[in-house]
């Protein structure tokens, strides 16, 4: 029974892991919450399905699609809603602002484009449940958890090994120096916009085929965000080790006090971490800098 | 005409919590996304004692106002300390908690259904005289001592008290008579790195002279300046000696500085003294010659 806990633990801490790296590339880069992330996910998880409901492709080409659409929405974004605020260095207010009227933004479209309604994927595997011996897996979780690992293990390699990569991290760590050092500073900005709606995609269509897909759906977005602040604000590698310890946690918690409770559960665990370890796990970036 | 009446209630409640949002981004910079789950859990507190427990209604608002603050407390505790960020995660957590535990307590709150029957007692007055008594409580606050505390959060620390800026205007004062001393005023209001070097080094002096010291040791203020400018400096340094009257130790290897000012001159060569003495005796002095010229007359 305990195993499979584990089991279930890592699979939603997977999709969770993608979220809070999409989130934290953003953080770290810009150095601001993008509380647009969740809608965004809605929003590419709904391209997704509707390109599925008509087209009747796998899950491939679907999972493809959306992240793309992701990746491209996020890059529209940036250039209308935060551009202007990175070349000018303002205060970080106004990516707050700019950030959650964004996701209103999505919010919105998708709430008119939908309306209030439920939706679910159509079945994408033909049998629901893989059995290893005693265990049971969902299909839809083993392909989530499967992918999840794949394309976060793809994003470090990105990051670690490649030129990109290294631009990528030597503008989040000092944007005006890496600029004075011939690194395209706003390419990198949008490269790392792009590659956060593409995990927006993933994983919004990850939690479409696993629980239903409704315009409120990127409100699981806080997850994400409670994973990243565990795991460390500004850390990709602590996000991913945030995001599973997190997954493991709700699924110890639904099994014994319920899924309802466990939200508050997660939240207590929450301030408790920061209580206890502020910086999370691997965590940096803990105090304003002066 | 009811209409407009509970319009304007529900504007001035409106009103009831954004002063609560101005205390938190307003004073102290913070961004809570869980102003709404406070109101939340105010309204169910007073909502519950009025109707399931039967207390009269002052005093559910009375104990719905403390378990608010309570709960803010907790919740601000660990975050507050914290990057900025975490206020507005933490709150939206804080957010999606409480939906969840009022969903789940049915049998309490009614969950996803509503809480309804409970009486009526927000009138227009009654929202008005709340409202005002709001304002009032938070412009109070924003001039207490705990709001300037506030303030001066958001702006990194000191607090502007009166003490502080006495001692800020003794400050500006100090830094603007130092400034007329090395003859910088015209450019009082100018940026440093917008100064000619000759300028940017009299700054400098002017700097350590702001420290008021007993002896102002100046190593190599030359270096860099042309002419006309060593000039003006050896002016300066001879004017403040005789004008302020503390001691000056200078190293220096420009000699129409050394020579104009100096009252007493050692002479280092590769770090042994050659020579101590008045500039005149130091003209003269062979081994001085020898260091700086060679031996070249000799030989001739």
């Amino acid at each position: 029974m305990s195993l499979q806990i584990i089991i279930n633990g890592f699979a939603l801490g997977s999709v969770y892991a993608l979220i809070a790296t999409g989130f934290s590339l953003i953080f770290n880069i810009l150095k601001f919450s993008n509380f647009s992330h969740g809608a965004l996910m809605t929003l590419s998880a709904f391209i997704g399905y509707f390109v599925s409901v008509r087209t009747g492709w796998s899950l491939v080409p679907i999972v493809l699609i959306s992240m793309l659409a992701g990746g491209v929405i996020a890059y529209i974004g940036e250039f209308v809603a935060f551009r202007k605020i990175t070349l000018r260095q303002t205060s970080p207010v106004y990516f707050f602002v700019s950030s959650i009227t964004l996701a209103t933004l999505y919010e919105g479209i998708v709430t008119i484009w939908v309306g209030p309604n439920f939706y679910n994927y159509p079945r994408f595997f033909k049998s629901l449940v893989i059995r290893f011996g005693d265990f049971v897996i969902s299909t839809s979780d083993l392909i989530m958890f499967i992918s999840s690992a794949v394309a976060l293990i793809l994003l470090m390699l990105f990051i670690q090994k490649t030129r990109l990569g290294r631009a990528l991290r030597s503008v989040s760590f000092d944007r005006d120096t890496a600029g004075l050092m011939g690194i395209n500073v706003s390419g990198t900005i949008q490269l790392a916009f792009f590659i956060s709606g593409a995990l927006a995609g993933l994983s919004g269509v990850f939690l479409g085929i696993n629980y239903t897909l409704y315009p409120q759906l990127g409100n699981l977005v806080v997850k994400g965000f409670i994973a990243s602040v565990i795991g460390g604000l500004g850390s990709i590698l602590g996000a991913v080790i945030g995001a599973v310890l997190l997954g493991l946690m709700e699924t110890l918690l639904i099994n014994y006090v319920g899924s309802g409770y466990a939200p508050v559960f997660t939240f207590l665990i929450m301030l408790v971490f920061l209580l206890v370890r502020p910086r999370g796990i691997a965590g940096i970036n803990i105090q304003e800098k002066a | 005409m009811q209409f407009y009446a509970s319009l304007i209630t529900f504007t001035l409640i409106s009103v009831i919590a954004v002063t609560g949002i101005y205390i938190l981004t307003g004073l102290t910079g913070m961004f809570s996304l869980g102003q709404a789950s406070f109101m939340a859990i105010g309204a169910y507190v007073s909502g519950v004692l009025v109707v399931k427990v039967g207390l009269p209604f002052w005093l559910s608002v009375l104990i719905a106002v403390v378990i608010s603050v309570a709960v803010g407390y907790v919740v601000g505790l660990p975050t507050v300390r914290l990057r900025r960020d975490y206020i507005s995660l933490v709150t939206l957590g804080f957010g999606e908690a409480i939906i969840a535990l009022l969903n789940q307590t049915q049998s309490i709150t009614g969950g996803a259904l509503g809480f309804s029957g409970i009486p009526k007692k927000t009138t227009l007055t009654l929202a008005l005289v709340s409202a005002v008594f709001c304002i009032f409580l938070v412009s109070c606050f924003k001039r207490s001592k705990y709001g300037r505390q506030c303030i001066a959060a958001k702006s990194g620390g000191l607090l502007p008290t009166a003490k502080r800026m006495k001692e800020e205007k003794r400050g500006r004062e100090i830094c603007e008579h130092y400034i007329n001393v090395v003859g910088l005023t015209p450019y009082k209001n100018e940026r440093p790195e917008n100064l000619p070097y000759g300028l940017q080094r009299r700054l400098e002096i002017a700097r350590a002279l702001t420290c008021q010291p007993k002896v102002l040791l100046l190593d190599e203020p030359a270096a860099g300046l042309n002419p006309t400018e060593v000039k003006e400096l050896t002016e300066l340094i001879g004017r403040l000696s005789d004008e302020i009257g503390f001691a000056i130790l200078l190293i220096e290897h420009r000699l129409e500085l050394v020579m104009g000012i100096s009252h007493r001159i050692h002479v280092l060569n590769f770090g042994e003294t050659i020579a101590v003495g008045t500039p005149e005796e130091i003209k003269e002095n062979p081994e001085v010659i020898k260091a700086y010229l060679g031996e070249e007359e000799r030989k001739c």
